[in-house]
């Protein structure tokens, strides 16, 4: 084969694999905007995290605004510490409030910020004091049931 | 003396894994000379010549050529050494990758610096020499037999050597072509001002045009009774058997002790022998090949970087190896996100949530099937094929006839091959990958009619360029190494048979399935571990 012809294949291939590439890191692994260039860390104690995971979101208002970077437990208060990685855009007041959601019946566990009124801002390091532990099915089950079974007494 | 002496061969002994093949040989060929070498099949005539040129190391005496001692040189003196050698193989050699004047051009080409015109009109004067000017754009397959020896002798001297080496130069030609080229090698000896070696057992062709005869017999006789005029001792009936009539030519009979039966002998003992012998004998293998692996990919290593400064080489690996399967990787790809598309829609209906239909695609894409079923089609495609290459160059001797050339075929055949492999591989996996992702999109988005925006924002926020997309990427880098040094290995190790050839071929695809799968299974662990 002429050896130009062979250089300009080879160099058509590289072109469209890295056009794959580039396409798998912006379209489908989105890059671009998943990208936080600045994080700061801070810091909340659940008495139970249900499945939350590593890198699971946490988000604002529905919004991403960073990811779980590590998830250990405490041995003294017997608590889980989790540390997150928020957007260096943004900061929240002192007095916000972090719960633990499911998305939908059965999808992924996040972090949700309430936001409070506080004038102060939380700084990197800080530790979100107000937290809420996510909602264990199995326990919401048997207080419904529990419940079901008093009112059923009162009837008598 | 010294002088009129070229080649000076002191009690050579040479034994293959303990059996000896040549003992006790003495030799002086003179300068300017063309000389045979004569004896039976098996009988280590090639083995002598491979002394000789260096190709194999003698397990005692010396070998000389000029003043050097053969057999003790290091491998870059050797190379040096054997740009003033030319070989011919036994059957051509020929690299049938390159048209008959790429071949002549091949020595020129590695060792010379001369501009394009002038290894131009040098290829056409060798090739003229051997009344082939008309041929040079033919490819190797194209030609007859007679004609392919003639191409090989011009490209043995091409570099214009002292010293040209003939194995078995006559073996399986016509009457008419065997005269050719007996004249051709006395013609081009006596032009170049050469000395030529010839092994051959075609004792009318050799008697035309040789000036002295050495014997390799299979007698056993004392060492002091070689090189008088004909001395039909040892085994008399072998000789005259060989010369009907000596017509007074010199004439020398080289003792040699029978070793064919001792083998024989030695291969009925392994095959009796008990199963946990074999089982033995079986790890010991395993252990050698596992130890000679390590050692050929240092070579590779080693060698990489003079492939590399030629780009040309590695780039048409990268063809061979990355362009031509492109179109069996990205209609796969693309099958694969059509069956994803439709089975992972069929699912996701049962809990209602079909606009998952996007991350669930592109996760399983970039995390598994991508780089997995990607190297798997590579191994199949350009794995077996990498072998095949490398293994019938080994067949016919092209490696050979290289390494004689003094053009490693580490650097020049397999480094380019795996450098191509390893850097394709990747680009195959995005490109895999990338097209299931678009079938996937054509199934949900435009067949199904999942929602568009749904399908896209899902799988954004689902995929993580980091863990998902790079980790990919990573996997099939390893596989790609992985692979390709399956498939040169093999190649490089195979039986040079046609057999031996095939039977490397499925090995690397068996082999290349089982790595890729366990080192998937192995690299998942490593990456995913603190995720989930």
């Amino acid at each position: 084969m002429n050896r130009t012809v062979l250089d300009l294949w080879v160099g058509f291939f590289v072109a469209i694999g890295i056009a794959a590439f580039l396409f798998l890191a912006l379209k489908v692994g989105n890059l671009s905007s998943a990208h936080m260039s600045e994080t700061y860390v801070l810091q909340a104690r659940f008495d139970n995290i249900g499945g939350l995971k590593v890198r699971g979101p946490v988000k604002s208002a529905g919004v991403v605004v960073g990811r779980i970077a590590d998830i250990r437990f405490d041995p003294a208060t017997y608590e889980a510490v989790v540390s997150m990685n928020i957007d260096g855009r943004f900061r929240f007041p002192k007095d916000t409030f972090a719960s633990i959601y499911t998305s939908g019946l059965l999808g992924e566990q996040f972090i949700g910020f309430d936001v409070g009124g506080d004038e102060r801002m939380l700084k990197a390091g800080d530790t979100v004091t107000k937290t809420q532990s996510a909602v264990v099915l199995e326990k919401l089950i048997s207080q419904f049931l529990f419940n079901k079974a008093e009112e059923g007494q009162e009837k008598k | 003396m010294s002088n009129d002496i070229l080649v000076d061969i002191q009690n050579l002994h040479f034994s293959y894994d303990g059996r000896p093949v040549l003992q006790g040989i003495d030799m002086k060929i003179p300068r300017g000379k063309v000389v045979a070498i004569m004896g039976g099949s098996g009988c280590g005539k090639t083995t002598l010549l491979r002394c000789i040129g260096g190709q194999l190391r003698p397990t005692g005496g010396t070998v000389r050529l000029e003043n050097n001692r053969v057999s003790e040189m290091s491998h870059a003196e050797l190379y040096d050494l054997r740009r003033k050698m030319g070989m011919l193989f036994q059957f051509g050699a020929l690299f049938t990758d390159m048209t008959v004047f790429e071949n002549v051009a091949f020595p020129l080409r590695e060792h010379t610096d001369l501009s394009e015109t002038m290894i131009r009109d040098l290829v056409l004067m060798k090739l003229e020499a051997v009344g082939l000017r008309g041929a040079h754009a033919l490819m190797p397959g194209e030609l007859s037999g007679g004609m392919a020896r003639r191409v090989a002798l011009a490209r043995a001297v091409a570099l214009d050597p002292m010293l040209v080496m003939y194995d078995e130069p006559f073996a399986g030609l016509d009457p008419i072509a065997l005269g050719v080229i007996g004249q051709l090698i006395r013609k081009l000896n006596d032009a170049l001002g050469a000395t030529s070696i010839m092994v051959t057992h075609d004792v009318h062709e050799s008697l035309m045009i040789v000036d002295h005869i050495y014997f390799v017999s299979q007698g056993r006789s004392s060492p002091k009774e070689r090189r008088t005029k004909f001395v039909p001792r040892p085994t008399p009936s072998f000789t005259s058997s060989f010369m009907p009539k000596s017509r007074g030519r010199c004439i020398s009979i080289i003792p040699r002790r029978p070793s064919c039966a001792n083998f024989s002998a030695g291969a009925r003992v392994a095959e009796s022998s008990s199963p946990i012998r074999k089982l033995g004998h079986a790890v010991v293998d395993r252990i050698w090949r596992l130890g000679f692996a390590a050692r050929f990919f240092v070579a590779v290593l080693k060698y990489s970087g003079p492939s590399f400064r030629r780009l040309p080489l590695t780039l048409r690996e990268i063809y061979f190896s990355g362009v031509l399967s492109l179109l069996i990787i990205m209609v796969s790809g693309l099958f694969v996100g059509l069956v994803l598309g439709l089975q992972g829609y069929e699912t996701l209906q049962r809990y209602g949530s079909t606009e998952a239909l996007g991350v669930l695609v592109a996760l399983s894409l970039t995390r598994e099937l991508g780089p997995v079923v990607a190297a798997l089609l590579f191994a199949s495609r350009a794995g077996s094929s990498m072998t095949a290459e490398i293994g019938l160059m080994k067949a016919t001797e092209q490696l050979k006839a290289m390494d004689i050339m003094a053009v490693n075929p580490i650097a020049r055949v397999v480094a380019p091959r795996f450098w191509g492999g390893v850097i394709s591989m990747p680009l195959l996996a995005a490109l895999f990958s990338a097209m299931g992702v678009l079938g996937g999109w054509l199934i949900g988005v435009v067949l199904i009619g999942v929602d568009d925006g749904a399908f896209w924002s899902q799988m954004q926020s689902g995929v993580d360029f980091r863990y998902d997309v790079w980790n990919g990427v990573i996997k099939s880098f390893v596989f790609g190494i992985a692979v390709s040094a399956i498939a040169v290995f093999e190649g490089y190790d195979s039986v040079p048979t046609a057999e031996g050839v095939s039977r490397a071929i499925t090995r690397t695809v068996v082999t290349s399935a089982l790595a890729i799968l366990a080192l998937d299974f192995v690299l998942t662990s490593f990456m995913f571990r603190g995720t989930s």
